[in-house]
């Protein structure tokens, strides 16, 4: 598979659209490929660039307080850390 | 051999030791994220769920999720700002799944204003040229990969709900998204990892 090929999965992983085998066939590639590696960070940047240009509007005030309060509830990492504890 | 040092690579570094703090359970590192991307986020989220309660949801869903699964950030994979533009789309998406959507899909083009910013409450002008530039590189993509570009990204409608929007194959939707982002990126070259003079902090 061509290099711009993985290019596109990359570009379609930006946006979460990839089958499972699409993912596998990315990672693999990019765990070995440093020019793909930056496109697909570039492709990130292209992701951001689109978000920031995005016509603003104004948060509501008070958001912030909303989230210090929920955080507050919910230590952080209390879900999803990829790292088991070593104990036995 | 090392990766090449670009000129956004400062600003990456910096939000992913921020990210790295909020791991550590500090709110301050949290709020910083906070500050610098809230506004965007919120305008996106405005743009695919249209409406300012859902955006809001949507905003605090994202920064909930930044502070649990900090560790799920992988900096070899993308930036910080990436990652949670990336949460709010998702999160987003979730949100119009919860809601019925028939009103604001019914035109998909009519809701896009992207040249006018009605209620802009833009900061400074090295925001508003980026903003340009992104723009402009849109219009210049070959019309089909815009408009699937824009509905994929700023409607944030799934690539089989862009396929049956336009009546055409979900491959030919994928393929023009796909291209479309990677343009972009051509379009776009170096000045994708730009950052005003001084940093963003």
């Amino acid at each position: 598979m061509s290099h711009r090929r993985y290019l596109e999965l990359a570009a379609g992983g930006a946006l979460d659209d990839l089958e499972p085998d699409e993912r596998t066939l990315l990672e693999q590639h990019l765990g070995e490929c440093r020019s793909c590696r930056l496109g697909a960070r570039d492709i990130g940047e292209v992701v951001t660039a689109l978000g920031m240009a995005t016509p603003r509007r104004a948060v509501p005030a008070g958001t912030w307080a909303l989230i210090l309060s929920a955080i507050r509830e919910a230590p952080s990492g209390s879900s999803g850390s990829p790292v088991p504890p070593a104990t036995r | 051999m090392t990766e090449p040092d670009r000129p956004g690579d400062a600003r990456r570094d910096e939000e992913a030791r921020l990210l790295l703090r909020v791991r550590g359970g500090d709110e301050h590192a949290l709020e910083e994220l906070y500050q610098r991307y809230s506004g965007a986020l919120y305008s996106l989220a405005y743009q695919v769920t249209g409406g300012d309660r859902f955006a809001q949801d949507v905003v605090q869903e994202v920064f909930i999720a930044a502070w649990r699964d900090a560790a799920r950030f992988d900096p070899a994979r993308g930036s910080v700002g990436a990652w949670l533009f990336g949460l709010a789309r998702h999160k987003a998406i979730d949100v119009l799944r919860r809601e019925t959507t028939a009103r604001r899909r019914a035109a998909p083009e009519a809701d896009l204003e992207l040249e006018v910013a009605p209620d802009d409450v833009d900061r400074d002008a090295w925001e508003r040229m980026r903003r340009e530039r992104v723009l402009e590189a849109l219009r210049q993509l070959p019309e089909p990969q815009r408009v699937c570009v824009e509905l994929a990204f700023f409607s944030g409608l799934t690539h089989v709900e862009v396929s049956e929007q336009l009546g055409i194959p979900l491959g030919t939707a994928k393929t023009r998204i796909r291209t479309g982002l990677l343009r972009l990126r051509d379009l776009l070259g170096d000045s994708l990892a730009e950052q005003p003079a001084g940093g963003g902090a």
